[in-house]
């Protein structure tokens, strides 16, 4: 047994982020340079509740992320998972979140814009709703001026407009919470890419309609109320 | 400067008196609370209940502050956000005082004295905000002259959804017994976890179906255990949600504020996040953590100070004025 080709040498280097739900790691895989992203069991979360948010999500991950990459999606490949440790390994990106580029680096917030939106479109088009789909979680790589979607930690399978919808309401959402300046060029790219794939307009009819279910919307009611 | 608040949003009618001479201080705050003997809130009772009150609440108010009608400088309103026929009463009564004394009106947004008044007594310089009530469940925070919301519920508040649930399976009213609520009461004799569903959307969080399926859940499992899983699951929402947004904007204060921050099982979760995030975490003391007339009256301070004010012909109420509507020119 011991010359069983054992488990593939892990070698942590760095921690990289606390993500709001897991911590990311910086390593080597079996030589490749790695992202550990090992989900954390929340103190304040009642236990049986921890271990079924905790191993549910890393095994849906990693699979979406693995129907992601068969649908020629710029995503991270998978290297290993351990649904125990709550732990997935995966490909580094080389490159900084959009969010941190956005207004402070000197491109093309169209193309930015198209880019993001072709990834969101062939997502949909693959039948998965990320469900967190920020600035936080699009990597601009700058080698391969591309842009990757990462974190699928909430994404799930999908055919219904609802969730695309959600998708890209939270996009806006993140867009007018940080980079409310910029938000218009992003958005006319995004319909450009996202068209390319799906039909941007039946989902923004969506958008509308989600935006419009919030609390103390004015629009919801046209009618002046009262004096 | 001086400025009287009226509150009426809601369940409450308040009056609270603030002055900044020689430093901001809170002379008084009165109120009465709308409580139905069953069922919900019906608006029309709510506004029958405000007028009756109001009078008194005012002059309370004033004889409690030790000041008289003529040495107020503006009268500060809550216009918003909230039930018309209540919103209705507050707003009537500060026009009528208005022009009997001739007096400035002051427009202020419902949520955004909860958080002005939560920054004041808990001295928070830039957080991360909470507001959690019966008809609120928003995360916000302070970018470039106005809060954003990075959050919220897409249907019934945290607030709306336990009053609810306690009602419906019959532990309310009353909903809070020595500043314990019901839920908290029912939950801490459970727990065993009951699958419930959960629902977060990027940052934002849905409890309606949550609701519905708690309901359902008494039917099969034991209410204790139901209570204490629909807990843990409302408030594990939220805090994923916040640290979402802790993520997102790296603040490093956490501010409680609105009905729902007297809950003393949130506290003990936070806390715990907190740790996690290394971060502090400021809650609203209690007499300042539900609707009171003092908090309108202190953001109407800070409007009043910058000339933010109405006229009385455009004193509408609007009963859909989101917090990030509002231009926050005092900061």
């Amino acid at each position: 047994m011991e010359n069983r080709p054992s488990r593939c040498s892990m070698e942590i280097i760095r921690e990289l982020k606390r993500g709001a739900e897991s911590i990311i790691y910086e390593g080597y895989f079996a030589g490749i340079h790695a992202v550990f992203k090992k989900r954390i069991s929340k103190s304040y979360r009642d236990k049986e509740l921890d271990h079924k948010i905790n191993s549910y999500r890393t095994k849906l991950e990693a699979r979406l992320i693995y129907l992601a990459l068969k649908n020629d999606i710029n995503v991270p490949a998978i290297l290993m998972v351990d649904p125990y440790e709550y732990l997935i390994v995966m490909e580094y990106i080389e490159g900084k979140p959009v969010k941190d580029i956005i207004g402070k680096q000197d491109i093309d917030l169209k193309r930015i814009g198209e880019k993001i939106g072709e990834i969101a479109g062939k997502l949909h088009k693959a039948g998965v709703s990320h469900g967190d789909f920020t600035t936080n979680n699009l990597i601009f790589s700058e080698l391969e001026s591309d842009i990757f979607i990462i974190d699928f930690g909430l994404a799930k399978r999908s055919n219904d407009v609802e969730d695309f919808a959600t998708d890209i309401h939270v996009f806006l959402r993140s867009l007018e919470s940080i980079h409310y300046n910029f938000k218009d060029e992003i958005v006319k790219g995004f319909e450009i890419g996202y068209s390319k794939f799906m039909n941007f307009n039946e989902v923004m009819k969506k958008v509308r309609e989600i935006r419009m279910r919030g609390r103390y919307v004015e629009e919801r009611r046209v009618k002046r109320s009262n004096i | 400067m001086i400025v009287l608040g009226i509150e009426s949003t809601a369940h409450t009618f308040g009056a609270g008196i603030v002055t900044d001479s020689p430093t901001i201080r809170i002379l008084s705050n009165e109120r009465d609370i709308f409580i139905p003997k069953q069922g919900g809130m019906k608006p029309s009772d709510l506004g029958r209940h405000h007028s009756d009150v109001a009078p008194e609440i005012i002059k309370k108010a004033l004889d409690k502050a030790q000041v008289s009608i003529d040495e107020i400088d503006a009268i500060a309103v809550s216009l918003g956000p909230g039930i018309g026929p209540a919103l209705r009463v507050g707003a009537t009564v500060a026009r009528a005082l208005a022009l009997k004394f001739n007096k400035k009106i002051v427009p202020v947004n419902h949520g955004i004295a909860h958080i002005e008044i939560g920054r004041l007594m808990t001295t928070s310089y830039d957080p991360l905000i909470l507001y959690l009530s019966g008809g609120n469940t928003i995360i916000t925070t302070f970018v470039d002259g106005k809060y954003r919301v990075f959050g919220e519920t897409l249907d019934v508040a945290l607030g709306n959804l336990l009053d609810t649930f306690v009602r419906e399976v019959g532990l309310a009213p009353p909903y809070v017994i020595n500043g314990v609520h019901q839920i908290d009461i029912c939950a801490d004799k459970g727990g065993k976890f009951v699958d419930l569903p959960y629902i977060v959307k990027g940052q934002d969080m849905s409890y309606s179906g949550l609701l519905t399926a708690a309901l359902r859940a008494t039917k099969k499992y034991k209410l204790e255990d139901v209570c204490y899983s629909l807990r843990e699951v409302a408030f594990d929402m939220l805090l994923e949600a916040t640290e979402r947004a802790l993520a997102l904007t790296g603040k490093r204060e956490i501010l409680v504020v609105g009905g729902v921050a007297a809950s003393l099982s949130l506290k003990t979760k936070l806390y715990d996040l907190a740790k996690d995030w290394n971060v502090e975490v400021k809650i609203v003391p209690p007499e300042y953590a539900g609707d009171n007339g003092a908090m309108i009256a202190y953001a109407g301070l800070l409007e009043a100070k910058y000339g933010v004010f109405i006229p009385i012909e455009k004193s509408f109420v609007k009963p859909r004025w989101r917090i990030d509507q509002v231009d926050v020119v005092w900061r």
